[in-house]
């Protein structure tokens, strides 16, 4: 793998990680209500489901995020970060199919109110991301290099290419 | 110390989770209180008090009307500690008549009678809200309070009044607003009366108590 791809990953999953780690510390600036509320608008999920849903969507972006702004279990944090935004197109096209008008996508909370179909480019974009991130994997300035680096344990074995 | 490989994996695995904890606790008060830009003819109570009810509402909305009660008990319970804020968010797609009471109302505002005219729409709501077209009656209202009829007839045309009016939808839609009456108190949603003068009371109480 050459060291413009490996830069170029590096590009993509810090981009990625902060853009997620941005969307989930955003939810946090609001009542988890608030979150449950715009998930119930999309009307995928039972309303039940929405508040746990609601508590669980910013942790899981913010881990994914700073996963990947570090370099932690690079490409397991990208295929989470692709899973998850394959979730979030679906869910856009799935409410764009049924004609609900929703005012923003609500996922960045009140800090950012991109419409539906500016998230969806931007989730695709972001999907490409996690592809490239996930092909360069976790060649520089990660801590899955350093962790693989310090390899005394007998158990461990030596570091992973 | 950390010169294996599962120590610096732990040691990893507590940095992501140091750095999303200090992001999430410190994000909480990130954006703080949503600045409402409404004039202040459309404001009541004390500016900056503790506890700060904005309510979005519909002029032709039976709900809203229902509303004002608990309100008003809210206003006059918590006196000093309430500042409350009025938006507009008429449902023009089961309401045709919201968005010109809700110009009448602002018009009543610019000559300093927001509130009088304000309670005479829901309390002649019935009236006006299912005739043909409420022109007559939403001028004969201000010609009731006093009003400078040819000041109120010019405003009632112009268009930044009605702008006015789609900024509060807008923001509104941005705070995803989906019925009226919707109440923020302190940030928190209410929908409804039932709601505000039963949580919103609680959710009033426990604010004032911290």
């Amino acid at each position: 793998m050459s060291g413009r791809w490996a830069a170029a990953g590096l590009a993509a999953r810090v981009l990625l990680g902060a853009l997620l780690a941005f969307a989930g510390a955003n939810k946090f600036a609001q009542p988890t209500e608030e979150f449950a509320l715009i998930i119930e608008s999309y009307h995928i999920v039972p309303p039940d489901f929405a508040l746990a849903l609601a508590a669980f969507l910013p942790w899981a972006e913010l881990l994914l995020g700073f996963s990947l702004i570090f370099g932690y279990f690079t490409r397991g944090a990208a295929l989470g970060a692709a899973a998850m935004l394959a979730g979030f197109i679906l869910a856009l096209l799935s409410v764009k199919a049924r004609g609900i008008m929703l005012p923003s996508c609500g996922c960045f909370g009140m800090g950012w109110h991109p419409t539906p179909n500016q998230t969806l480019l931007l989730d695709s974009g972001l999907l490409a991301l996690c592809f490239a991130a996930f092909k360069a994997g976790c060649r520089l300035y990660s801590l899955d290099n350093w962790a693989d680096s310090g390899y005394t344990s007998a158990k461990a074995g030596p570091p992973r290419a | 110390m950390l010169n294996t490989r599962p120590a610096r994996r732990a040691a990893g695995a507590a940095l992501i989770i140091a750095a999303s904890l200090i992001s999430a606790f410190a994000s909480r008060g990130l954006h703080g209180p949503i600045v409402e830009n409404a004039p202040a003819y459309r404001q009541k109570g004390v500016p900056g008090a503790r506890i700060a009810i904005v309510e979005y509402s519909d002029f032709q909305c039976p709900a809203c009307r229902v509303a004002t009660e608990p309100l008003k008990r809210i206003l006059e319970l918590y006196g000093n500690d309430v500042v409350f804020t009025f938006k507009h968010f008429p449902l023009q797609g089961i309401h045709p008549w919201a968005k010109p009471a809700a110009i009448a109302a602002e018009c009543a505002g610019r000559q300093g009678r927001f509130w009088p005219y304000h309670d005479k729409l829901y309390e002649k709501q019935e009236h006006w809200a299912h005739t043909e077209s409420p022109e007559s009656e939403l001028q004969g209202y201000a010609a009731a309070l006093g009003l400078d009829l040819d000041l109120f007839k010019k405003c009632l045309a112009d268009p930044e009044i009605s702008a006015l009016i789609d900024e509060d939808v807008k923001q509104g839609n941005l705070r995803w607003v989906g019925s009226t009456p919707t109440f923020f108190i302190n940030e928190k949603r209410f929908a409804g009366a039932k709601q505000l003068s039963t949580r919103g009371m609680n959710w009033i109480d426990r604010q004032l108590k911290n």
